[in-house]
């Protein structure tokens, strides 16, 4: 067991002196390899292409194994030793394999534009799904699609995205649905007291109830049917991750969040 | 000529006598004097018989003496000619009415030709609510009522308000009802990954013995079937012999649906009425659905023929008649009331802003 340890842990500070000595650290460092070569361009432009825009820097590392590390302390090294070059910020998005997590660490400039828990789930709730069907390039993609998208509403507002500054439409839709509920079924009740005019369909006021009598009982069973509903698990597959964030390994100098997938 | 009608007269001052709500006796209304009805019906038969011969007589002149526009058949065997007995005046009524008022005098006014080739009822329930009882409830009837409008309530007047006896099949039965019921009942067993839900399904056959007794089927084609079972039900324990005294003031009309054709709605109250009382005995399930696999078998029944009290009121909103009707015992007011479709808009309106507002405030509180 000690030496499993000592592996993972040689590995991970391998792969972190890696990202140190390489003065302009590459938009993705796919260590897990996960990615095609075509794959590999595709996530490199679309991040390349963010940073350009806003002159940040944002990257995406994976990693088969951390040891045991957690994902947050080991993104925010990224961030402290490879990551750090970028004029408006820092930003890099962590996969661990092993223990099938995510983590995105930002320095403290972009810490104000990828604001909260919010921010970060912002992101991952629209990446994660495709993490979990293991399709990388795309999940990278909309992760730099999405920091593009909080760079350009911070440019524009001067200040970071958070929920509570964007026009709730589903509760608005909702509430005039529960109105348009609510007066409709008024209209039948008030509709209903306009007229007490009914056909009688059964005849129980004239039923005599003592001469009633119950001659004879008989239940026959005839078959069962069996439903399975599985209940959600808790294993290794995290099938019901949606991209919250459960971790956090904020600090003064360090923003984002994780999770697992 | 011999009169064709019987006007039942006070035998004290002769002022017409009008059978009075809630009495056992007629009563003058003029002189006071009170008449038991025995009496009144010994009196007044011998004139019944005269009046029913001499209106048969008349009828047979009838057709060959027709002046001005002839009748077609079918309507003279609708509308029907009687001399009222108090004033001479020539009224007309429909093939069914049995007693009615003269419409010059006021006369309460029998018509016993109307009464042969005919049933005699078995039973009568009298009037116990007054006409002014009924416009009262009628009043009642309209208060609280948000979607009324407001020139109905304002100028309404009842336009025509009478009161007449309904002829009415009383249905007994007692009957031998087998059903089945489709019953299911289901366990759950939760382990560590799944729901496991079994679901047990049985035919269940409840045999039993019921009776039904006296249910009121009307026996008038003119009534709205929906209004007069809406009036039900009737208290039958004030039922009484049918005696015509009762009919005197009031508008009575003979059958026009007979006996037969009335089973179908009383069959189908029956048997709804015992898959129902059946369903209540299938017990230690989850769900009973009911099934079409029902027999019913009367082993003993009976009809009895009864008049029943009902005020017809009816009121005109619009240029739109609008009728009423109240149960002449109980006092139960049925009818359909018109709907103010700008106020019924207005409430929704208010309602649906109301709940929005909420649903929203609950929006900006969660965020």
């Amino acid at each position: 067991m000690k030496k499993i340890f000592l592996i993972l842990t040689l590995a991970a500070a391998m792969l972190l002196s890696a990202a140190t000595a390489l003065a302009a650290a590459p938009s993705v460092m796919d260590n897990a390899n996960l990615l095609s070569p075509d794959e590999l361009i595709r996530v490199e432009q679309a991040l390349e292409q963010c940073e350009r825009e806003y002159n940040v820097r944002i990257g995406v590392v994976t990693a088969a194994s951390i040891g045991d590390q957690k994902p947050g302390d080991f993104a925010n090294a990224l961030i402290d030793e490879a990551y750090n070059d970028g004029v408006n910020g820092n930003m890099v998005l962590l996969q661990v394999i092993d223990q099938r997590k995510w983590y995105i660490s930002t320095d403290k400039k972009l810490k104000e534009v990828i604001v909260g828990n919010e921010g970060v789930e912002y992101m991952s709730k629209a990446f994660v799904p495709y993490l979990k069907k293991e399709d990388y390039a795309e999940a990278y993609i909309i992760y730099a699609n999405k920091a593009g998208e909080l760079l350009a509403y911070y440019e524009e507002n001067g200040e970071g995205w958070t929920p509570d500054k964007e026009f709730p439409w589903l509760g608005v839709l909702g509430s005039l649905a529960f109105g348009a509920l609510a007066a409709f079924i008024y209209r039948l009740g008030l509709l209903a007291t306009m007229s007490n005019v009914r056909k009688q369909v059964e005849a129980n006021v004239y039923l005599n109830k003592e001469s009633f009598s119950l001659l004879a009982t008989e239940d026959t069973y005839m078959y069962s049917t069996v439903s399975v509903v599985p209940l959600a698990k808790h294993n290794n597959n995290n099938n019901d991750a949606d991209g919250s964030v459960t971790d956090s390994s904020s600090d003064g100098d360090h923003g984002g969040g994780g999770g697992d997938y | 000529m011999a009169d064709t009608s019987v006007s039942y007269k006070c035998l004290c001052c002769g002022a017409p006598l009008s059978f009075l709500p809630g009495a056992d006796k007629v009563t003058c209304e003029y002189c006071g004097a009170e008449l038991d009805i025995k009496v009144v019906e010994e009196i007044f038969a011998k004139k019944e018989a005269a009046a029913a011969q001499a209106q048969a007589a008349k009828e047979r002149k009838w057709n060959t003496a027709a002046a001005g526009n002839e009748w077609e058949k079918e309507e003279a065997e609708m509308l029907r000619a009687f001399t009222c007995s108090s004033c001479g005046a020539e009224i007309v009524s429909d093939g069914n009415t049995m007693a009615t008022e003269c419409c010059y005098c006021g006369n309460p006014t029998m018509l016993p030709s109307r009464f042969h080739g005919m049933l005699k009822p078995d039973f009568i329930i009298p009037f116990k609510k007054t006409k002014e009882e009924a416009v009262a409830a009628l009043k009642k009837f309209y208060e609280g009522k948000k979607l009324l409008p407001n020139a109905f309530t304002a100028n309404n007047r009842v336009e025509a308000i009478q009161g007449m006896y309904v002829p009415f099949w009383l249905f007994d039965a007692d009957i031998d009802a087998q059903c089945m019921y489709k019953a299911s009942r289901s366990t759950a067993v939760t382990t560590d990954d799944e729901v496991i839900t079994t679901t047990e399904y049985y035919n269940c056959q409840r045999d039993g013995a019921m009776k039904f007794e006296r249910i009121p089927v009307d026996g008038s084609e003119k009534m709205d079937d929906a209004f007069m079972e809406s009036i039900e039900p009737f208290d039958y324990r004030e039922m009484a012999p049918f005696s015509t005294a009762y009919l005197t003031g009031y508008l009575a009309d003979k059958y026009d649906v007979d006996a037969e054709a009335a089973v179908e709605r009383a069959d189908r109250r029956v048997n709804n009425s015992a898959k129902m009382c059946l369903a209540n005995t299938v017990e230690g399930y989850d769900n009973i659905e009911p099934t079409d696999d029902c027999t019913i078998v009367k082993n003993d029944s009976a009809v009895h023929y009864a008049m029943a009290p009902v005020w017809i009121l009816t009121t005109r909103y619009n240029n739109d008649p609008y009728t009423f009707m109240m149960n002449g015992q109980t006092g139960k007011v049925v009818g359909s009331l018109p709907v103010d479709y700008g106020k019924l808009r207005n409430y929704c309106i208010m309602v649906f802003v109301i709940a929005a507002l909420l649903g929203l405030a609950i929006v900006y509180l969660a965020l």
